[in-house]
């Protein structure tokens, strides 16, 4: 359980982060919070050559609110963001999650944006910011790019942020009066990895329903919003399309199952609480 | 004091202190013990250590016999100091003092002390310094039989519990309403060390009931290596036993009559709970630990809803620890071209993922360095491949195996290609296991990664066929998934 050797930039200022990844590259892991990371160095299932730790870079601890959206610097951390009431307020659905994450020792280091990056199939925040349709941030040094969270997830572990970038901000849509969410999860202990994590929005007109934990990456649906008699065939057909895997933990079937029983009190709870 | 129980927080300490301060009639605070052992200079036995319930029935056994033999020591020199006869001594509140006589009396420390400083003044045939050790068997502990048996228990504890508990039908979790235990461990040296003892055990035990498995694949490769897959009970986990006052029936065979607690609750409470799940499912067999998917299962037989329509085909993890599974993609080349590929090392080098060089050794065998990864985790391997029931251009067998640092990889795949005149269907099926780190400590990315790199492996493909991919091929969800991603990778 120790990590093989790296050599460890710890980054005063974006630009020498960005310079950093200029100079090497796929040879970079970045750090926020390190609490994937660690982990995977500690066990040796990823060996980077340069450690970029990104977590004292003052210039990226900040939350700010645009009209559109709630947007987290890349050095905000997840305890940070739960105690921020503009988020339970603005972004209810990441107020919900937030609270599944890990325990609140690792939230007081993990960072929103580390989790994304992180890509992890089974992690909460790229679920909700997935199922809101927000937006990622990268700089590189020839510039900035915006890319949309549905481009920025995609594969196991895997997102589009190029070697030389880094990312910046995460961008959270701020919600609409008519927009009511749920959140819910099931995993083995508080905490766990989700085994099945079930983000519901309804905004009256359509029902959108994100599920984490049983594809490579969350995957939302939407649906004008479903008459009782419609939900089971619409979340049967989102179960079998996702189809599931089995691991220790749980079998494919029970994961099809938890979308279909879960997913229909979500459903049932956004779109009751309409009237 | 000093002795062997070796203890890992359960007040060994504080239970021998107040045995000997009962003895010796001195205060707690002037006793100080260390039970740290080292097998090489200090006294141990087979029965040394904190296994098997050895504290309370043997330790606390023997550190009563050898306070008794300091006192016996201590009152012949104190007998002898004050001209008292041994019988009348009593050794109270740090005093050692005539019962008939109290203002005759010595320090408990002076006679000690006396024995230290001035071994002329002990009685005669006395030996200087009062040090005495003492060993306690029980008299059960017989050499073992011919065939090797042997019976390590000193004295039996007894214990009872009940306990209700809701199955959640939708999730298959179970949740404990309420569990009682009672006990029955003998004489207790200390209630609140006694009560630690039982809600230690019954926290570890829910552990064992609900969470903890070693987990192997059919290879013998261990699944769940890490914390992050062997699951153990927290405090957020636990459940507050209602504790029925406890019994105290002392063992005839032990110094004080304990017969030990710690182990109690490891043995009835994944008993008690399983037969209370059993009752509430009507099933005769259950076995532990209750993971939520299995007892899904259990109270759910089949999947009740079909899939709607043909979907993407299932990714299956047997119990063998080999995953299958298989699919079809469209190719828009003839089935001879695509052959072509296949059998040609430069070719098959450049759709190989993470190919970084690729020999032919021998007739359609294959030998190479690949690098391959998922996300962050990643590696370099050593590759063989032997392509085998070649039928051109129609099927052929692949079987390989990847050898490096974060485990070894074998795999066989089955490759049918179906000519439709200017495109091809490929259909493929595929058995991967998996050993070695990556098998450990990586259970939950196993099944995702193998997808993953069979799709890079079709897609560059198909990348190699340079032929658009068709419409209906990119509501393929997992090809549409990856061929997004791959076509912005710089």
């Amino acid at each position: 359980m120790k990590p093989p050797p790296f050599d460890y930039h710890r980054a005063q200022t974006q630009d020498e982060a960005v310079n950093t990844l200029m100079d090497h590259g796929s040879d970079v892991r970045v750090m926020a919070g390190g609490q994937s990371l660690m982990a995977m160095l500690n066990m040796r299932l990823t060996q980077p050559k340069i450690i970029l730790d990104i977590s004292g870079i003052h210039e990226l601890n900040y939350q700010t609110e645009s009209s559109s959206y709630l947007s987290f610097g890349a050095g905000v951390t997840q305890a940070q963001a739960l105690n921020n009431a503009r988020v339970v307020n603005e972004v209810p659905l990441l107020g919900q999650a937030l609270p599944y994450v890990g325990h609140m020792q690792t939230r007081n280091r993990g960072t929103i944006c580390g989790s994304i990056c992180h890509a992890d199939p089974s992690s909460e925040i790229p679920l909700v910011l997935a199922t809101l349709g927000g937006e990622i941030v990268v700089r590189s040094k020839t510039g900035q790019r915006v890319i949309p969270i549905q481009d920025f997830q995609i594969g196991l572990m895997t997102s589009a942020r190029r070697p030389d970038e880094l990312v910046v901000s995460a961008r959270f849509p701020v919600a609409r009066p008519e927009q009511r969410f749920s959140f819910s999860e099931i995993a083995r202990r508080h905490g766990d990895f989700a085994i099945v994590a079930i983000a519901g929005c309804c905004d009256g007109k359509t029902t959108r329903i994100g599920v984490g934990g049983v594809a490579d990456t969350p995957a939302v649906r939407e649906w004008p919003c479903l008459e009782p008699d419609q939900i089971d065939d619409a979340l049967n057909e989102l179960a079998w399309d996702l189809g599931g895997y089995d691991d220790i933990h749980a079998s494919a079937r029970y994961r099809r199952e938890l979308i279909r029983k879960l997913g229909r009190d979500q459903i049932e709870r956004i779109q009751n609480d309409q009237d | 004091m000093i002795g062997d129980s070796t203890p890992q927080g359960q007040g060994h300490q504080t239970a021998l202190t107040q045995i000997v301060a009962d003895e010796l009639g001195i205060s707690m605070d002037d006793i100080a013990v260390n039970l740290e052992t080292d097998t090489q200079k200090d006294n141990w036995s087979i029965a040394a250590g904190n296994y098997s319930c050895r504290f309370a029935p043997a330790s606390a056994s023997a550190a009563k016999e050898a306070a008794v033999k300091v006192r016996q020591k201590m009152t012949r020199i104190a007998s002898s100091q004050m001209n008292v006869p041994a019988a009348d001594l009593e050794f109270k509140d740090g005093w050692i003092q005539s019962q008939s006589n109290p203002d005759n009396r010595l320090e408990f420390r002076r006679i000690g002390g006396l024995a230290h400083w001035s071994p002329s003044s002990l009685p005669d045939d006395m030996e200087p310094a009062v040090r005495e050790t003492a060993h306690w068997s029980g008299p059960e502990l017989t050499p073992t039989t011919a065939n090797d048996e042997i019976n390590t228990s000193l004295a039996y504890g007894f214990a009872f519990d009940f306990c209700g508990v809701e199955i959640d039908p939708d999730t298959g979790r179970v949740i404990i309403d309420k569990y009682v235990t009672a006990h029955d461990c003998g004489t207790i040296i200390n209630p609140g060390l006694a009560e630690g003892q039982i809600r230690g055990s019954f926290a570890s035990a829910i552990g064992a009931t609900l969470y903890e498995e070693f987990v192997y694949s059919g290879d013998g490769s261990f699944l769940s290596g890490t914390f992050a897959d062997y699951l153990i009970a927290t405090p957020t986990e636990a459940v507050d036993p209602v504790l029925v006052h406890t019994e105290q029936t002392p063992s005839p065979y032990t110094r004080l009559g304990a017969k030990g607690i710690g182990e109690g609750n490891q043995y009835t409470t994944p008993v008690c709970i399983a037969n209370a799940v059993a009752d509430a499912l009507g099933r005769e067999s259950i076995e532990l630990p209750l993971v939520p998917s299995k007892v899904f299962e259990w109270i759910h037989a089949e999947e009740e809803t079909p899939p709607p329509k043909q979907t993407v085909q299932q990714v299956k993890w047997d119990d063998s620890g080999t995953i299958s599974s298989g699919g079809a993609l469209q190719i828009n080349a003839d089935a001879n071209s695509i052959w072509s590929v296949l059998v040609d090392p430069d070719r098959l080098a450049r759709v190989f993922p993470g190919c970084r060089s690729l020999l032919l050794t021998s007739d359609n065998v294959y030998q190479g360095v690949v690098d391959l990864g998922v996300g962050p985790v990643s590696g370099t391997f050593d590759a063989f491949v032997e392509l085998s029931d070649l039928d051109p251009p129609h099927t052929m067998t692949l079987t390989g195996k990847v050898i490096g640092p974060l485990g070894t990889s074998r795999g066989v795949g089955i490759i049918k290609m179906i000519d439709a005149g200017k495109s091809t269907k490929i259909e493929y099926s595929y058995q991967i296991g998996l050993s070695g780190t990556i098998a450990s400590v990586g259970g939950r990315l196993i099944s995702g990664a193998a997808r993953v790199l069979i799709n890079r492996f079709f897609a560059a493909l198909v990348v190699e066929m340079n032929p658009d991919v068709s419409q209906d091929q990119k509501k393929h969800s997992w090809f549409s998934r990856f061929w997004s991603g791959r076509s912005r990778k710089p």
